[in-house]
């Protein structure tokens, strides 16, 4: 029986490593998600122990610590994972100057050039905001979750300036959809996404859910909308 | 927490508790060892605000102390190590330490520092919410239950004609929206900015005026009423109330919890309460550990006066308790609560649940 569970766990062990080997950095959400995707029917916290085990027969190694989470390499030695965290760090910087402000899915996705798996990538994003190198804000979707966006330290007097431009935006225009005051101010699409999202979190906007995509409003003007829609339909009815 | 607060016009909460500031005056020796430890204060810049003909009052944005003007300091001005009189103290300077064998005298409140009355420093507890509408109209958001919060409306309309003399425009309005609820006043935003003055720059901030902070404890009390009533949310899953104040008011909560634990209600934390919103902190306020204190004023005046609607009442101000009592009595119909469950006790007792 104990030799069963014992080749049970071996054969686990290897087919993270099979799962993983393309992967310079991963963390354990990274590698049992690989490994649902293989069609390996293992529950999470196997996963995770199965990578303590490696780390402990030297089989993978720890490259770092944050938010009680672990980001591992297989087949990579310290320095070398050293070099392409550094790497990422660079790329994430190049990113977020490039770009206003960028959702954190778009900074996620570079890691995949340099072989570095998502969660892992946000975990090296996550530190390097702790670290102040690059600054972060709060927001809402269209869909009313939560999400983060970044941004690099130099551009923190635009985001007030945007955020001024976009409410001028709004009391002239009523409605705000992202492509189109993008397209109005002559903003990127994402950063005003974004903005508007800022906006809403701080309780500045409000959505109108009754028209077509559901556009960014200052409060009051949704009541209006649903009340002159409700008059229309009244006044349908009462034609027919 | 700081090692020490002077929080109003004579109240100090040191590492051993709350004192009376004459009665650590007389104790030299414990307070000299208070100024020349590793303070908080020590850190953050502070300013002179105004000297006095005894004295020199220093303001942090932490805490707000008067001095003899005569008490040397020893203070790192533009990275240097320099000896100077209190009252000789510039901008910028960090303060190192307070040389030994001197007292600190009695706070007292800055005689410039307007006192506010306790409905206008409740509607500034109310206006660190305010938003402007799509008409220009002032908004005030709220966290959405909307069945708790028509008499929040009306009262609001009623205290702002009464203290700032607004025109009315018409009806309040409720506005629904995905996170927020907004309540729409009939009152131009402008206008409303305009009435309370000095005060909007502080409002623009998130900062606690000093005039709330060196101010009467009504005042305070009033004030925190108000910034209660905006954010008070009920937390379905922990059948409990808290106040939701996000990261982006991290002044208006530090000023929050360090009044809190001044009037020791311990029953507060921070922390994560939606999990698809992984990077707000809310501060949670326990309100039965706001009971469990009545003794202290502004447990009392919270949970036990304003119950009874004894005239005069500070907390009478506020909608807080009525919605709460209906949230309470809702939850008991539906047998969300029980009795006897030692969170709802002391509510149940306390509040009575008519």
């Amino acid at each position: 029986m104990d030799e069963q569970r014992g080749d049970r766990g071996t054969s686990i062990c290897d087919t993270i490593v099979d799962i993983v080997k393309g992967y310079a950095l991963f963390c354990a959400r990274d590698a049992f998600y690989l490994a649902r995707k293989r069609g390996a029917n293992l529950r999470f916290r196997q996963v995770a122990w199965s990578l303590r085990y490696l780390c402990d027969t030297r089989r993978a190694m720890r490259i770092f610590y944050h938010r009680s989470r672990n980001v591992y390499s297989i087949t990579k030695s310290a320095s070398e994972a050293k070099i392409i965290i550094a790497k990422m760090e660079r790329s994430i910087l190049d990113a977020v100057q490039k770009a206003e402000f960028t959702f954190s899915g778009g900074l996620t996705g570079l890691g995949s050039s340099l072989a570095v798996a998502r969660s892992a990538t946000f975990l090296i994003l996550s530190r390097m905001w702790e670290q102040g190198l690059v600054l972060r804000a709060p927001a809402i979707s269209y869909r009313g979750r939560s999400f983060n966006f970044y941004f690099a330290p130099e551009k923190k007097g635009l985001l007030e300036k945007r955020l001024s431009q976009l409410l001028d935006y709004l009391e002239n225009n009523k409605t705000a959809l992202p492509s189109k005051a993008a397209q109005d101010l002559g903003l990127d699409h994402d950063a005003v996404g974004c903005l508007l999202g800022h906006l809403s979190y701080l309780g500045q906007v409000n959505q109108i859910i009754s028209l077509p995509g559901r556009p960014f409003s200052l409060p009051g003007y949704s009541t209006y909308v649903s009340r002159t829609l409700d008059s229309i339909g009244k006044s349908g009815h009462s034609h027919a | 927490m700081p090692d020490l607060i002077v929080a109003s016009d004579n109240l100090v909460l040191t590492p051993h508790g709350f004192m009376e500031i004459e009665e650590l005056s007389i104790d030299d020796q414990m307070l000299e060892s208070r100024l020349s430890g590793g303070l908080e204060w020590k850190k953050a810049g502070f300013r002179r605000v105004s000297g006095r003909k005894t004295g020199v009052r220093l303001i942090t944005d932490r805490n707000e102390i008067t001095i003899e003007k005569n008490v040397l300091l020893r203070v790192i001005r533009d990275d240097r190590m320099v000896s100077v009189k209190a009252d000789k103290v510039q901008m910028n300077d960090q303060l190192d330490m307070v040389f030994p064998g001197k007292q600190v005298n009695e706070v007292k409140p800055h005689p410039g520092t307007r006192r506010l009355d306790q409905n206008f420093s409740y509607l500034l507890g109310v206006m660190n919410n305010m938003v402007k509408s799509a008409d220009g109209r002032a908004v005030i958001k709220i966290w959405g239950y909307p069945e708790d919060s028509p008499e929040f409306g009306q009262e609001l309309v009623r205290r702002f004609l009464k203290v700032t003399g607004a025109c009315d425009y018409g009806s309040v309005a409720f506005e629904e929206g995905a996170r927020y609820s907004w309540w729409i006043l009939p009152f131009q935003e402008s206008t409303l900015t305009k009435s309370v003055g000095e005060f909007a720059s502080y409002l623009s901030q998130g900062a606690v005026p000093p005039a709330i902070r060196l101010g009467t404890q009504d005042s305070i009390v009033a004030y925190i009423a108000g910034i209660v009533d905006t954010n008070i949310q009920y937390d379905d899953r922990t059948k409990s109330f808290f106040l939701s104040l996000p990261n982006s008011k991290s002044r208006l909560r530090r000023f929050l919890l360090d009044y809190f634990s001044l009037i020791r209600i311990h029953g507060m934390l921070t922390k994560v309460i939606y999990p698809n919103c992984p990077f707000e902190t809310q501060t949670y306020v326990d309100m039965s550990e706001l009971v469990r204190g009545c003794n202290m004023p502004f447990a009392r005046t919270l949970c036990l006066e304003s119950a009874d609607e004894a005239p005069g009442d500070i907390l009478n101000q506020t909608t807080v308790l009525p919605r709460i009592r209906s949230k309470v009595k809702r939850s008991i119909d539906h047998a969300w609560v029980i009795h006897s469950e030692p969170f709802w006790q002391p509510v149940i007792s306390w509040l009575p649940l008519r």
